[in-house]
Protein backbone atom coordinates (compact mmCIF):
# COMPACT_ATOMS: atom_id res chain seq x y z
CA UNK A 1 0.00 0.00 0.00
CA UNK A 2 2.80 2.32 1.01
CA UNK A 3 4.70 1.37 -2.12
CA UNK A 4 1.59 2.00 -4.22
CA UNK A 5 1.21 5.45 -2.70
CA UNK A 6 4.87 6.11 -3.37
CA UNK A 7 4.44 4.99 -7.01
CA UNK A 8 1.49 7.28 -7.50
CA UNK A 9 3.20 10.22 -5.87
CA UNK A 10 3.41 12.81 -8.63
CA UNK A 11 6.21 14.74 -7.02
CA UNK A 12 5.54 18.45 -6.67
CA UNK A 13 8.25 19.45 -9.13
CA UNK A 14 8.16 16.31 -11.27
CA UNK A 15 7.15 16.00 -14.91
CA UNK A 16 3.52 16.38 -15.80
CA UNK A 17 1.32 16.03 -18.86
CA UNK A 18 0.77 19.73 -19.49
CA UNK A 19 -1.27 21.34 -22.27
CA UNK A 20 1.43 20.88 -24.93
CA UNK A 21 2.16 17.30 -23.90
CA UNK A 22 -1.55 16.53 -23.77
CA UNK A 23 -2.03 17.76 -27.35
CA UNK A 24 0.90 15.64 -28.58
CA UNK A 25 -0.42 12.56 -26.78
CA UNK A 26 -4.01 13.03 -28.04
CA UNK A 27 -2.76 13.23 -31.61
CA UNK A 28 -0.36 10.28 -31.14
CA UNK A 29 -3.16 8.17 -29.61
CA UNK A 30 -5.51 9.04 -32.47
CA UNK A 31 -3.02 7.90 -35.12
CA UNK A 32 -1.98 4.87 -33.06
CA UNK A 33 -5.63 3.76 -32.83
CA UNK A 34 -6.05 4.22 -36.58
CA UNK A 35 -2.87 2.19 -37.22
CA UNK A 36 -4.02 -0.57 -34.88
CA UNK A 37 -7.45 -0.84 -36.56
CA UNK A 38 -5.85 -0.98 -40.03
CA UNK A 39 -3.45 -3.60 -38.66
CA UNK A 40 -6.34 -5.73 -37.32
CA UNK A 41 -8.12 -5.58 -40.70
CA UNK A 42 -4.94 -6.58 -42.57
CA UNK A 43 -4.26 -9.45 -40.14
CA UNK A 44 -7.81 -10.75 -40.60
CA UNK A 45 -7.41 -10.58 -44.40
CA UNK A 46 -3.98 -12.24 -44.13
CA UNK A 47 -5.44 -15.11 -42.05
CA UNK A 48 -8.36 -15.58 -44.48
CA UNK A 49 -5.99 -15.62 -47.47
CA UNK A 50 -3.67 -18.04 -45.65
CA UNK A 51 -6.52 -20.51 -45.07
CA UNK A 52 -8.09 -20.00 -48.54
CA UNK A 53 -4.69 -20.13 -50.27
CA UNK A 54 -3.73 -23.24 -48.29
CA UNK A 55 -6.93 -25.02 -49.33
CA UNK A 56 -6.29 -24.03 -52.95
CA UNK A 57 -2.72 -25.39 -52.80
CA UNK A 58 -3.97 -28.60 -51.13
CA UNK A 59 -6.55 -29.08 -53.94
CA UNK A 60 -3.99 -28.35 -56.64
CA UNK A 61 -1.37 -30.74 -55.31
CA UNK A 62 -4.03 -33.31 -54.41
CA UNK A 63 -4.90 -33.41 -58.12
CA UNK A 64 -1.18 -33.58 -58.96
CA UNK A 65 -0.85 -36.59 -56.64
CA UNK A 66 -3.85 -38.26 -58.28
CA UNK A 67 -2.45 -37.96 -61.81
CA UNK A 68 1.19 -38.32 -60.74
CA UNK A 69 2.07 -34.89 -62.13
CA UNK A 70 4.78 -32.46 -61.11
CA UNK A 71 4.46 -31.51 -57.44
CA UNK A 72 3.07 -34.92 -56.54
CA UNK A 73 5.32 -35.12 -53.47
CA UNK A 74 3.48 -32.23 -51.85
CA UNK A 75 1.34 -33.72 -49.11
CA UNK A 76 -1.69 -32.39 -47.26
CA UNK A 77 0.45 -32.36 -44.11
CA UNK A 78 2.82 -29.89 -45.74
CA UNK A 79 -0.11 -27.67 -46.76
CA UNK A 80 -1.45 -27.70 -43.20
CA UNK A 81 2.07 -26.85 -42.01
CA UNK A 82 2.19 -23.82 -44.31
CA UNK A 83 -1.28 -22.68 -43.14
CA UNK A 84 -0.26 -23.04 -39.48
CA UNK A 85 2.98 -21.12 -40.17
CA UNK A 86 1.09 -18.19 -41.73
CA UNK A 87 -1.52 -18.23 -38.94
CA UNK A 88 1.30 -18.11 -36.36
CA UNK A 89 2.80 -15.09 -38.16
CA UNK A 90 -0.66 -13.45 -38.12
CA UNK A 91 -1.01 -14.18 -34.39
CA UNK A 92 2.44 -12.73 -33.61
CA UNK A 93 1.62 -9.50 -35.45
CA UNK A 94 -1.87 -9.41 -33.92
CA UNK A 95 -0.40 -9.10 -30.40
CA UNK A 96 1.74 -6.14 -31.48
CA UNK A 97 -1.35 -4.32 -32.79
CA UNK A 98 -3.27 -5.27 -29.67
CA UNK A 99 -0.66 -3.52 -27.49
CA UNK A 100 -0.75 -0.51 -29.80
CA UNK A 101 -4.55 -0.40 -29.58
CA UNK A 102 -4.47 -0.66 -25.79
CA UNK A 103 -1.90 2.15 -25.64
CA UNK A 104 -4.12 4.37 -27.79
CA UNK A 105 -7.43 3.61 -26.07
CA UNK A 106 -6.04 3.90 -22.52
CA UNK A 107 -4.26 7.13 -23.42
CA UNK A 108 -7.42 8.69 -24.85
CA UNK A 109 -9.46 7.66 -21.81
CA UNK A 110 -6.74 8.82 -19.41
CA UNK A 111 -6.56 12.25 -21.03
CA UNK A 112 -10.35 12.61 -21.22
CA UNK A 113 -10.94 11.59 -17.62
CA UNK A 114 -7.65 12.85 -16.10
CA UNK A 115 -7.06 9.30 -14.88
CA UNK A 116 -3.53 8.61 -13.66
CA UNK A 117 -4.01 4.83 -13.53
CA UNK A 118 -5.08 4.67 -17.19
CA UNK A 119 -2.15 6.87 -18.17
CA UNK A 120 0.24 4.46 -16.46
CA UNK A 121 -1.49 1.51 -18.13
CA UNK A 122 -1.15 3.25 -21.49
CA UNK A 123 2.59 3.81 -21.03
CA UNK A 124 2.90 0.21 -19.84
CA UNK A 125 1.36 -0.98 -23.12
CA UNK A 126 3.74 1.26 -25.07
CA UNK A 127 6.63 -0.37 -23.19
CA UNK A 128 5.28 -3.87 -23.91
CA UNK A 129 4.78 -2.95 -27.57
CA UNK A 130 8.40 -1.85 -28.09
CA UNK A 131 9.78 -4.70 -25.98
CA UNK A 132 7.73 -7.16 -28.04
CA UNK A 133 9.01 -5.76 -31.35
CA UNK A 134 12.53 -5.64 -29.88
CA UNK A 135 12.45 -9.31 -28.86
CA UNK A 136 11.02 -10.32 -32.27
CA UNK A 137 13.79 -8.29 -33.95
CA UNK A 138 16.47 -10.02 -31.84
CA UNK A 139 15.01 -13.44 -32.74
CA UNK A 140 14.89 -12.42 -36.42
CA UNK A 141 18.50 -11.24 -36.34
CA UNK A 142 19.61 -14.52 -34.71
CA UNK A 143 17.83 -16.53 -37.44
CA UNK A 144 19.37 -14.31 -40.11
CA UNK A 145 22.87 -14.75 -38.63
CA UNK A 146 22.37 -18.55 -38.44
CA UNK A 147 21.16 -18.64 -42.05
CA UNK A 148 24.16 -16.55 -43.12
CA UNK A 149 26.64 -18.83 -41.28
CA UNK A 150 25.01 -21.98 -42.72
CA UNK A 151 25.13 -20.48 -46.23
CA UNK A 152 28.84 -19.63 -45.88
CA UNK A 153 29.66 -23.09 -44.44
CA UNK A 154 27.63 -24.74 -47.23
CA UNK A 155 29.48 -22.80 -49.90
CA UNK A 156 32.86 -23.54 -48.27
CA UNK A 157 32.15 -27.29 -48.16
CA UNK A 158 31.20 -27.42 -51.87
CA UNK B 1 6.14 25.30 -20.44
CA UNK B 2 6.82 24.82 -16.74
CA UNK B 3 4.16 27.31 -15.66
CA UNK B 4 1.44 25.21 -17.31
CA UNK B 5 1.84 22.59 -14.59
CA UNK B 6 -1.04 22.34 -12.15
CA UNK B 7 -2.12 19.93 -9.41
CA UNK B 8 -4.98 18.74 -11.65
CA UNK B 9 -2.57 17.71 -14.43
CA UNK B 10 -1.68 14.09 -15.02
CA UNK B 11 1.79 13.34 -13.76
CA UNK B 12 4.68 11.23 -14.90
CA UNK B 13 5.02 9.35 -11.63
CA UNK B 14 7.53 6.60 -10.80
CA UNK B 15 5.52 3.88 -12.56
CA UNK B 16 5.05 5.97 -15.69
CA UNK B 17 8.69 7.08 -15.83
CA UNK B 18 9.89 3.47 -15.37
CA UNK B 19 7.58 2.27 -18.17
CA UNK B 20 8.63 5.15 -20.42
CA UNK B 21 12.34 4.55 -19.72
CA UNK B 22 11.97 0.87 -20.68
CA UNK B 23 9.94 1.79 -23.77
CA UNK B 24 12.54 4.33 -24.91
CA UNK B 25 15.37 1.80 -24.43
CA UNK B 26 13.65 -0.69 -26.74
CA UNK B 27 12.57 2.03 -29.18
CA UNK B 28 16.19 3.23 -29.39
CA UNK B 29 17.36 -0.34 -30.06
CA UNK B 30 14.70 -0.79 -32.77
CA UNK B 31 15.54 2.48 -34.49
CA UNK B 32 19.31 1.82 -34.50
CA UNK B 33 18.74 -1.72 -35.82
CA UNK B 34 16.48 -0.24 -38.51
CA UNK B 35 19.13 2.33 -39.55
CA UNK B 36 21.76 -0.43 -39.83
CA UNK B 37 19.40 -2.71 -41.83
CA UNK B 38 18.50 0.11 -44.25
CA UNK B 39 22.19 0.94 -44.75
CA UNK B 40 23.06 -2.73 -45.32
CA UNK B 41 20.18 -3.10 -47.79
CA UNK B 42 21.37 -0.18 -49.92
CA UNK B 43 25.02 -1.42 -49.80
CA UNK B 44 23.87 -4.95 -50.70
CA UNK B 45 21.93 -3.70 -53.74
CA UNK B 46 24.85 -1.66 -55.01
CA UNK B 47 27.43 -4.39 -54.31
CA UNK B 48 25.36 -7.16 -55.95
CA UNK B 49 24.54 -5.02 -59.00
CA UNK B 50 25.62 -7.55 -61.67
CA UNK B 51 23.90 -10.56 -60.03
CA UNK B 52 20.64 -8.67 -59.45
CA UNK B 53 20.66 -7.29 -63.01
CA UNK B 54 21.20 -10.75 -64.55
CA UNK B 55 18.53 -12.33 -62.31
CA UNK B 56 15.96 -9.64 -63.09
CA UNK B 57 16.75 -9.57 -66.82
CA UNK B 58 15.54 -13.18 -67.02
CA UNK B 59 12.21 -12.23 -65.41
CA UNK B 60 11.70 -8.75 -66.90
CA UNK B 61 12.67 -8.41 -70.60
CA UNK B 62 14.85 -5.38 -71.31
CA UNK B 63 16.12 -5.05 -67.74
CA UNK B 64 19.74 -5.71 -68.72
CA UNK B 65 20.67 -2.07 -69.31
CA UNK B 66 22.29 0.00 -66.60
CA UNK B 67 19.45 2.60 -66.59
CA UNK B 68 16.95 0.03 -65.31
CA UNK B 69 19.25 -0.89 -62.44
CA UNK B 70 19.83 2.80 -61.72
CA UNK B 71 16.05 3.29 -61.50
CA UNK B 72 15.74 0.30 -59.13
CA UNK B 73 18.54 1.64 -56.89
CA UNK B 74 16.90 5.08 -56.87
CA UNK B 75 13.58 3.53 -55.75
CA UNK B 76 15.37 1.53 -53.06
CA UNK B 77 17.24 4.62 -51.82
CA UNK B 78 13.95 6.61 -51.68
CA UNK B 79 12.22 3.81 -49.71
CA UNK B 80 15.23 3.52 -47.37
CA UNK B 81 15.18 7.31 -46.92
CA UNK B 82 11.47 7.30 -45.97
CA UNK B 83 12.00 4.42 -43.51
CA UNK B 84 15.06 6.18 -42.05
CA UNK B 85 13.03 9.39 -41.56
CA UNK B 86 10.36 7.37 -39.74
CA UNK B 87 13.03 5.71 -37.59
CA UNK B 88 14.63 9.10 -36.94
CA UNK B 89 11.39 10.32 -35.32
CA UNK B 90 11.31 7.18 -33.17
CA UNK B 91 14.98 7.63 -32.24
CA UNK B 92 14.57 11.34 -31.49
CA UNK B 93 11.41 10.67 -29.46
CA UNK B 94 13.07 7.96 -27.40
CA UNK B 95 16.20 10.05 -26.75
CA UNK B 96 14.29 13.19 -25.76
CA UNK B 97 11.75 11.40 -23.55
CA UNK B 98 14.57 9.58 -21.74
CA UNK B 99 16.56 12.79 -21.34
CA UNK B 100 13.45 14.65 -20.20
CA UNK B 101 12.78 12.03 -17.51
CA UNK B 102 16.42 12.00 -16.37
CA UNK B 103 16.77 15.79 -16.18
CA UNK B 104 13.11 16.35 -15.19
CA UNK B 105 12.87 18.91 -17.98
CA UNK B 106 9.28 19.49 -19.08
CA UNK B 107 10.35 21.11 -22.36
CA UNK B 108 12.62 18.25 -23.43
CA UNK B 109 9.96 15.73 -22.39
CA UNK B 110 7.32 17.54 -24.48
CA UNK B 111 9.68 17.66 -27.46
CA UNK B 112 10.06 13.89 -27.09
CA UNK B 113 6.28 13.47 -27.09
CA UNK B 114 6.10 15.68 -30.21
CA UNK B 115 8.63 13.41 -31.97
CA UNK B 116 6.61 10.36 -30.91
CA UNK B 117 3.49 12.02 -32.32
CA UNK B 118 5.35 12.71 -35.61
CA UNK B 119 6.38 9.04 -35.71
CA UNK B 120 2.77 7.87 -35.34
CA UNK B 121 1.47 10.42 -37.89
CA UNK B 122 4.09 9.36 -40.44
CA UNK B 123 3.32 5.67 -39.81
CA UNK B 124 -0.37 6.45 -40.31
CA UNK B 125 0.24 8.31 -43.59
CA UNK B 126 2.41 5.41 -44.86
CA UNK B 127 -0.40 3.00 -43.86
CA UNK B 128 -2.96 5.11 -45.78
CA UNK B 129 -0.70 5.15 -48.87
CA UNK B 130 -0.24 1.36 -48.56
CA UNK B 131 -3.98 0.85 -48.15
CA UNK B 132 -4.84 3.02 -51.17
CA UNK B 133 -2.18 1.38 -53.37
CA UNK B 134 -3.48 -2.07 -52.39
CA UNK B 135 -7.07 -1.08 -53.19
CA UNK B 136 -5.98 0.44 -56.53
CA UNK B 137 -4.10 -2.76 -57.46
CA UNK B 138 -7.21 -4.82 -56.60
CA UNK B 139 -9.52 -2.95 -59.01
Amino acid sequence: MEQQNQNQDPGLFGLSIDTAGREHLIEAAKWARFLAIIGFVFIALFAVFAIAGGSFIANMFGRANQFNEAGAGFTTGMTIGIIIYYLCVALLVFFAYLFLYRFAVNMRMALQGNNQELLNRSFQNLKILYRYWGILTVIGLIFFALFFIIAILGRASM
Amino acid sequence: MEENQSILDLHVDQTASKNLSDATRWAKFLSITGFICMGLMVIFFIAMQSQITSALSQVIPGFSDIDSFGFLVTVIIIVAGIVCLLLYFLFRGSMLIKKGIETKSQEIFNNGLAALKAYFIMSGIIAIIGLVSNLVSLF
